[in-house]
């Protein structure tokens, strides 16, 4: 599904990813944890198509696309989707409202059937039970004053709604109180298929509890400098990075 | 009458006086009759006493009207207009009494003044003059003091132009049912008209009316014309009113709107402007406060593309203690266009207790654009709680980003963003085949803008 090949990428100048090799198939779920400042955020935003970021070597390849010639809208048609760490809040625009947007225009681009007024209602409220948010959420502005748990949950109800085949959830759990991160890795666990695969990055095992990936990474100065099964998370969990970090510079 | 010897040829008033002359030409045996004195003073004061303003008046600093008057304007003449004309114009699933204007003329075929004579009292006021006694005694009160005492040049035009227009009287006690839609048509084929709907409404004790005047046109894009229009509300003892001002003249069109309020005891008065069409769009509304414990809410939104030109002033007097004022206008701004912000409030030293705020919020969005924002309050009383905010803004990048990152393409993205700025005001549109409708023409003006708009984002 997704295959990155020695992705150098930088902001302002700042050289940030420094050859990251990743290869992901569908039906997969693959961890990326590591320090602050690795540059987790970095490589979501790289392949979502924020704008700011260049690439100056490397490459990423799709659904057999090559992703980095599309624009940020075209590959969230084509199905993928980023879980901001910090999601923005937009006045003036309700959650509904957005939603029906938002499902129109991925529906319109991959070719399925469009849902009518009452079917994307219908459609909306079921996935909003699913993250527990009440129905007053989707009347209100986006994320207008929501909480952090509930601009959290509004991610996933976004990512539940545009059925996305990558998505990629940078940080999902971070300032989540227990109740809530079993609510965001519930509806992951649900979302879960075989033709769709999840990014999940990560500061903390515990989020790996509920939600079981298949590959953990470790991503330190922009590499990727260890891969395992969920087992390496809970070595992180209980060694922290360290070690990590020592190896990598003995590498280099 | 008698042109003076000292006004100048070129003067612009010169050749209002000569479309007098000729007009007067028309009226063959109705000469005599009442509302033509009172035509007639008008031009007289305009020849003598009133000029037009130019830019070195503080009211008009930021809005020339050397344009609007250098035209050689010609009265409209009687068009006939069809149902499939209106249709487009009309209210999608709103219950209304309908009235129609068709180049400020009163045209009897499409409104439903005999379902709403049941009702409330409307009365064509050049022959209510001739007929009817309290057309007679309201009515000409109104004309002689814009004739005689009148400041503004554009009131005291539309005086002496107007003809057919409309007096709605709604007596003491009556909540109408329905909303009356004025529905004003610009249709002028290809002379460049002056255009002057004239309407008197006086809302009665304990009564309510809703009042949804558009003004649309069938003439080519390119025609120049000038809808001048003068609107009186009169609110007695505990009235309500809702009045609407949609507009989406054409894109050669001058659109001058003089609406003036005067609120009595417990009245509330709110007024929605929306102005989309037009070259040049100039609205004085004011509403005098006559006495206390009333309410002003003045909400407004402007969309300027191109070289529109969208000038909003507004005024509040209070003179009594215990009112309450209250004004949002919020617009958007691209390409070459200008908006206008003069928002007056005079707090006088009996008005104590005034509660009177305003905002105004403006989207900027290309760099030949501007907003000219003043607030001007003018406060004589001690115990009052006034506020006013202006701001100049450009779409928020970040939420940009977001939107599109979840499938809309930048377009979309910024159309909804631009609709979401408004949401503000039009989410106080209660009536929802009116919000609608304005939802859906701020929409169609977006589509056009999208093409030329946004260079601060690329
Ligand atoms: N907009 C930016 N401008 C400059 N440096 C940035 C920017 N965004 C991130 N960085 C830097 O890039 C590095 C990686 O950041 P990030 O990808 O957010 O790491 P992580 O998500 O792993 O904590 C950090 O050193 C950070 O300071
Ligand atoms: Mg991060």
């Amino acid at each position: 599904m997704l295959t990155i090949k020695n992705l150098h990428a930088e902001i302002e100048g700042k050289k940030i990813l420094n050859g990251i090799n990743l290869q992901i198939n569908a039906g997969e779920v693959h961890a990326i944890m590591g320090p602050n400042g690795g540059g987790k955020s970095t490589l979501a935003h790289v392949l979502a198509g924020r704008e700011g970021y260049e690439v100056t070597e490397g490459s990423v390849t799709y659904m057999g696309k090559d992703l980095l010639g599309l624009s940020v809208d075209e590959r969230a048609r084509e199905g993928i989707f980023q879980a901001f760490q910090y999601p923005i809040e937009i006045p003036g625009v309700s959650t509904a409202n957005f939603l029906k947007h938002t499902i129109n225009a991925v529906r319109k681009h991959q070719q399925k059937k469009e849902l009518s007024a009452k079917e994307m209602i219908a459609f909306i409220k079921k996935m909003a039970k699913m993250v527990e948010m009440e129905d007053d959420f989707l009347s209100r502005s986006l994320n207008q004053g929501f909480s952090g748990g509930e601009k959290k949950r509004n991610e996933i109800l976004q990512m539940a709604v545009l059925e996305p085949k990558l998505a990629v959830l940078d940080e999902t759990d971070s300032g989540l109180d227990i109740d809530a991160l079993k609510i965001v890795a519930n509806g992951v666990n649900q979302l879960r298929r075989k033709d769709n695969a999840f990014i999940v990055i990560t500061h903390y095992q515990r989020l790996l509890d509920y939600i079981i990936p298949d590959f953990v990474h470790v991503l330190y100065n922009g590499q990727i400098v260890k891969s395992g099964d969920k087992n390496l998370a809970l070595k992180l969990e209980e060694k922290g990075y360290d070690w990590i970090k020592e190896e990598a510079l003995a590498i280099i | 009458m008698t042109i003076p010897n000292t006004i100048d040829k070129n003067d612009s008033r010169t050749k209002f006086i000569e479309l007098f002359r000729l007009y007067e030409n028309t009226l063959n045996g109705q000469k005599d009759y009442v509302g033509h004195a009172i035509q007639k003073s008008a031009i007289q004061r305009l020849s003598d006493d009133v000029d037009f303003p130019n830019r070195k008046n503080e009211d008009w600093k930021y809005t020339s009207v050397a344009e609007v008057l250098e035209q050689q304007y010609r009265q409209p003449k009687l068009v006939d207009i069809t149902a499939a004309d209106i249709k487009p114009f009309l209210f999608e699933g709103l219950d209304a009494y309908l009235l129609v204007f068709v180049n400020g003329k009163y045209n009897k075929d499409f409104s439903s003044k005999d379902e709403l004579s049941k009702k409330i009292k409307v009365q064509d006021i050049s022959s209510g003059l001739q007929e009817d006694e309290l057309t007679k005694t309201t009515v000409s009160e109104y004309l002689s003091k814009w004739a005689t005492k009148e400041r503004n040049p554009f009131i005291v035009l539309n005086t002496a132009f107007a003809q057919d227009g409309i007096f709605i009287d709604v007596p003491n006690g009556v909540v109408l049912d329905r909303p009356v839609h004025i529905l004003n048509i610009a249709f002028t084929k290809d002379e460049t008209t002056v255009i002057s709907p004239q309407k008197i409404i006086v809302v009665g004790e304990n009564s309510e009316l809703t009042v949804i005047e558009t003004y649309h046109h069938l003439n080519n894009p390119q025609q120049t014309y000038l809808t001048n229009t003068v609107t009186q509300v009169v609110l007695k003892r505990n009235a309500i009113v809702n009045h609407f001002k949609i507009q989406n003249e054409g894109e050669s069109a001058f659109f001058i709107n003089n609406t003036e309020v005067e609120q009595m005891r417990d009245s509330t008065y709110s007024s929605y402007v929306v102005d989309l069409g037009a070259k040049l769009v100039r609205n004085n509304l004011s509403s005098i406060l006559k006495d206390s414990s009333t309410n002003t809410n003045f909400y407004g939104i402007y969309v300027g593309m191109d070289k529109q030109h969208i000038d909003n002033q507004t005024f509040v007097d209070h003179a009594y203690p215990n009112c309450n004022s209250n004004e949002l206008y919020k617009g958007i701004l691209t390409d070459n266009a200008k908006g206008v912000f003069n928002g007056k409030i005079m707090v006088r030293p009996d008005a104590q207790q005034t509660n009177a705020f305003q905002k105004n919020h403006s989207l900027v969005l290309s760099k030949g654009a501007s907003m000219n924002s003043k607030p001007q309050l003018e406060i004589f009383a001690d115990d009052v709680k006034c506020s006013h905010g202006a701001t100049i803004g450009q779409l928020n990048e970040d939420a940009l980003y977001y939107m599109r990152s979840r499938g809309l393409s930048k377009k979309e993205a910024i159309s909804v963003l631009k609709q979401a700025f408004l949401t503000e005001i039009t989410e106080l549109i209660k009536i929802e085949p009116v919000r609608e409708k304005v939802e859906q023409m701020l929409l169609d003006k977006f589509k056009q803008l999208s093409e030329t708009t946004n260079e601060l984002l690329n």
